[in-house]
């Protein structure tokens, strides 16, 4: 019976992502919309000559009615043809896949620094409330939430890598070869990174377990004479898992954002970096295909939470 | 008299640390169960019936609650007993069923597993075992084809099962003393009939005290022996059943009785008991029904004690001369 | 039966405190960034090649940049950047994201269904990748880059204002309002608005910290506030350059950035305490 929730349950999540990934994708195609005055000069070039740009017009199909210009972009989406860039006229799919990697690395080591940080702080300040533990962690969060992530980047290179010389001041090793060279070269952009992530963790954390404590099933465990550890260890930790579950989703897409700033501080040639060269440059097919690639990724892992979320929480159904 | 009851409280005051300091819920609770008996605590929402019940077995927050009196319990007293040995007796020697059964069962973990483990935590029984015995005691709850049931998580059941489940979970180590802090009230009333009768029968088979708190003299009279009405913190009487239904003694319960429906009343307004229950941060000196009572006299503004007439305690100066009007 | 009041302890008179002092320090800042011509004793572009990187002293507050600008100056005249940058971000989002929850949480049905589904949708994408990507395709620069951060915030803000639409509608099927022959306008304008615009003064309130943290970090990335103009990220990002020579020219505008991002995130928290309904004081 219980193989078949969960069956049910995967497909459901699946048939939920696919409408999700269907308006995303319509989202990163219409961002073109924005640009302004004519996509066919834009993408022509300012100089190029009226041929040319009528050339480019019928070549990207721009004389054709949006929807048919979408639904072909997809197709040549999701065969991986990603147009190439126009800027170095290399195929954007294969920057995508030689940078993807280094920032998934960087992304990676914070989420598991944010969790193994702010889950342990949460959890102690909630475990005793009002007191100078929890009066320290909520301050922590609230400095760390505030934080510029690039700037904090600076100052633990100034110290960790200009002054002590511990790490790499910047740049990215190459992960097939050197795999521990890039974890090397990633963990001060992971813990730039972290920072924030761990003190909204500890935040929400905190306030879960609060919940949790102040609620009446609490109180029942309590009137069934259960030892204390039970209680937190079985009852509160399985409650509680249900929320950091969510954190953890909400987590991954901040991190995912907040990489593309820490890669600029640390020269590593992630997808942030990607991006933000092809945002200056006015280089529009990269900035689809990053939009693209990572929005994809973020709803493939937040289908894997929801499908998570069902096994903690028995009261998720399909309705 | 200590010898032969079973829960002892004397002059139980249980306070509360709010922004203007220490507030008193109740105060100079003297009370005694014993063994086998059902005895009933009522009185209006916030006259601090509640949290008598969870303060004998330390369920109050921590941080701004403070107990002070005794509750022997065999003789032991569980104000003053370690958390340790409060949380042997909890479960084992006294089990509590709650308001809203729905809230009050882990909404992660199975039925079967709730029950188990509390059987597990006083118990030396295998996995096996529990089950087993969990299984039976839902049986004896009345919940049909408890196998099944044992895997069901607590949101699949409607009210009147959790409830049930409650009480399978709270008996499953044959308590002495069962504390049940309105457990009918979240429940349809066919099903609050049932849960009734279900109480009443546990405690007839197994020679269970029960404390039962609520704010209905209706479910009182069809359950318990004796009853206890608390107003503004206090016993304001202590009687039988039978006599408090005949004849009240203290105008308080005289005006329960007066605005409960009945069949007498029908086409009539219902009476009302006129005012508020004041606040426990502005108590009034003096009987703290005062201001309510229509038989209140000069007199009352001096602070009346719970004293013993005949067969029963009752906290009026008046309890000697007044003949209030019963329920029959 | 469990309405057990909270002790103020020393946690609420710290939660005071820090409001007041969040308080205070904005207000200065406001009055700092109007007066910022007055109050910078240099020009914020002027170029001095012979005065390039020069430590702190009297003249120069905190010192000249690589360029011999003052530091100080260039502070101070980042204020009103930074503030209309985040401020600007605030409004856009706000005025997408309140007729659209307006529009969602009230007709219901498909039109509901379907702006619920594009809400969702802008969430799921990285919200300053989003920001990066409409503003490379509307032209990089601080206005086109805070109306990107704007849009990107809105799907927040619609999505608090379609809950409340909601709650308010319910509670007008009890009123009587819709029997008199109001229209559609002016229920909105008269009853559900009124009721929605607390929560959504908090939320763009936190809005503001986050607006004015992906303000600095856009200016970093070059894509916000050019050069010669003053940005506390673009501060950054020049003095990152040539840290190892001066490596105190990277604090003042953290610092800058940092507090004020934490004075605004405070003032939200507290206003979110205040205001709160439930809380009746």
């Amino acid at each position: 019976m219980r193989a078949k929730r969960m069956a049910r349950l995967i497909g459901y999540s699946l048939l939920q992502a696919g409408p999700v990934l269907v308006v995303a994708t319509f989202m990163v195609f219409a961002l073109m919309q924005l640009v302004p005055g004519d996509v066919a000069i834009a993408l022509a070039g300012e100089n190029a000559t009226r041929a040319r740009v009528e050339e480019i017009r019928i070549l990207y199909g721009l004389d054709r009615p949006i929807l048919a210009q979408y639904g072909s972009w997809l197709w040549k989406m999701a065969q991986g043809d990603m147009s190439v860039s126009m800027l170095s006229a290399e195929p954007v799919f294969d920057s995508i896949q030689r940078r993807l990697p280094v920032t998934l690395l960087v992304v990676g080591l914070a989420m598991l620094a944010s969790l193994a940080v702010g889950i342990p702080l949460g959890l102690t300040a909630a475990m005793h409330p009002r007191r100078l533990v929890d009066f320290v962690v909520t301050a922590f969060a609230s400095l760390g939430i505030a934080l510029p992530g690039f700037w904090l980047g600076m100052i633990l290179v100034s110290i960790f890598a200009m002054s002590l010389n511990w790490f790499p001041v910047s740049g990215m090793a190459k992960m097939a070869t050197d795999p521990w060279g890039a974890v090397w070269h990633a963990i001060l952009p992971a813990v730039a990174l972290a920072a924030s992530g761990a003190a909204e963790v500890a935040r929400q954390t905190r306030s879960a377990l609060l919940e949790i404590q102040s609620s009446q099933y609490m109180r029942t465990l309590l009137a069934k004479g259960l030892p204390q550890s039970q209680i937190f260890w079985k009852h509160g930790l399985k409650n509680i898992s249900v929320t950091l579950l969510t954190v953890t989703g909400l987590l991954f897409n901040r991190l995912l954002g907040g990489t593309v700033v820490i890669e600029a501080v640390f020269a590593i040639s992630g997808m942030g970096s990607l991006v933000v060269t092809a945002a200056t440059g006015k280089d529009y097919p990269v900035i689809q295909g990053v939009m693209l690639t990572m929005v994809v990724i973020v709803v493939a892992v937040n289908l894997v939470i929801e499908i998570l979320y069902a096994v903690f929480d028995p009261r998720i159904t399909t309705r | 008299m200590a010898v032969s009851s079973l829960l002892d409280v004397d002059n139980l005051g249980i306070f509360f640390e709010t922004p203007r300091g220490m507030v008193p819920t109740v105060s100079g609770i003297s009370f005694s169960v014993r063994p086998g008996e059902r005895v009933g605590i009522v009185g209006e929402s916030g006259c601090g019936k509640t949290v008598t019940g969870l303060s004998l077995l330390g369920l109050l927050p921590p941080q701004v609650a403070r107990v002070s009196g005794r509750a022997l319990f065999e003789g032991r007293n569980l104000l003053t007993m370690s958390r340790s040995q409060l949380r042997r007796l909890s479960g084992a020697g006294i089990g509590m069923i709650f308001q809203e059964p729905m809230r009050a069962l882990d909404p992660v973990f199975t039925i079967g597993e709730q029950i188990s483990e509390t059987l597990r935590a006083h118990t030396d029984v295998s996995r096996r075992e529990a089950r087993l015995r969990s299984i039976a005691a839902l049986a004896e709850v009345g919940i049909p084809s408890p196998e099944r049931r044992y895997d069901d998580y607590p949101h699949i059941l409607s009210g009147g099962m959790q409830q049930r489940v409650m009480i399978a979970m709270a008996l499953i180590c044959r308590p002495r003393l069962l504390i049940a802090d309105e457990p009918t009230t979240a429940l349809d009333v066919t099903v609050q009939a049932q849960i009734i009768d279900l109480l009443h029968r546990l405690s007839d088979e197994r020679g269970m005290a029960l404390l039962f708190i609520t704010h209905d003299l209706g479910v009182v009279a069809e359950l318990c022996t004796r009853v206890l009405i608390l107003y503004a913190g206090q016993i304001v009487e202590d009687a039988a059943i039978e006599s408090v239904y005949r004849a009240p003694k203290h105008p308080y319960t005289a005006a329960l009785f007066q605005s409960m429906p009945r069949l007498s009343l029908r086409g009539k307004p219902l009476p009302v008991i006129g005012g508020r229950v004041p606040g426990f941060a502005d108590m009034p000196g003096g009987c703290r029904f005062r201001d309510r009572c229509a038989y209140a006299q000069p007199g009352c503004v001096r602070k009346p004690e719970l004293e013993s007439y005949d067969d029963r305690r009752v906290r009026c100066f008046r309890a000697c001369d007044l003949t209030l009007p019963g329920a029959v | 039966m469990s309405r057990f009041q909270a002790i103020p302890g020393i946690h609420v008179c710290l939660r005071r405190l820090g409001f007041h002092l969040s308080l205070g320090y904005l207000v200065f800042l406001l009055l700092l960034a109007i007066c910022a011509p007055w109050i910078a004793p240099h020009s914020p572009t002027l170029q001095n090649p012979s005065h390039v990187l020069l430590p702190a002293d009297g003249t120069y507050l905190l010192g000249t940049d690589d360029l011999g600008r003052d530091v100080f100056s260039r502070l101070v005249w980042g204020a009103p950047l930074t503030l209309y940058g985040s401020l600007l971000a605030v409004l856009v989002a706000c005025g997408i994201g309140l007729p659209l929850g307006l529009i969602a949480g009230f007709s219901g049905g498909w039109i509901d269904a379907a702006i619920s589904r594009g809400i969702d949708t802008m969430l799921s994408f990285p919200a300053i990748v989003l920001a990066i990507g409409v503003t490379g395709m509307l032209g990089i620069g601080q206005t086109n880059s805070m109306i990107a951060v704007g849009i990107v915030f809105s799907p927040t803000i619609a999505r608090l204002v379609r809950g409340q639409t909601l709650i308010g509608r319910e509670a007008l099927y009890v009123d009587a309002a819709r029997c008199f022959g109001a229209s559609n306008s002016r229920l909105i304008l008269r009853h559900i608005l009124p009721n929605a615009i607390q929560p959504v003064i908090v939320q763009a309130t936190l809005l503001l910290a986050m607006a004015l943290l992906a303000e600095a970090s856009l200016s970093f990335l070059g894509l916000g506030v050019q050069p010669p103009q003053p940005g506390w990220g673009a501060m950054l990002a020049r003095g990152y350059h040539y840290m190892e020579i001066a490596p105190s020219q990277i604090y003042a505008p953290g610092i800058a950035i940092l507090v004020t991002a934490l004075s605004v995130n405070t003032l939200g928290e507290n206003l979110r305490v205040i205001l709160d309904p439930r809380r009746r004081r």
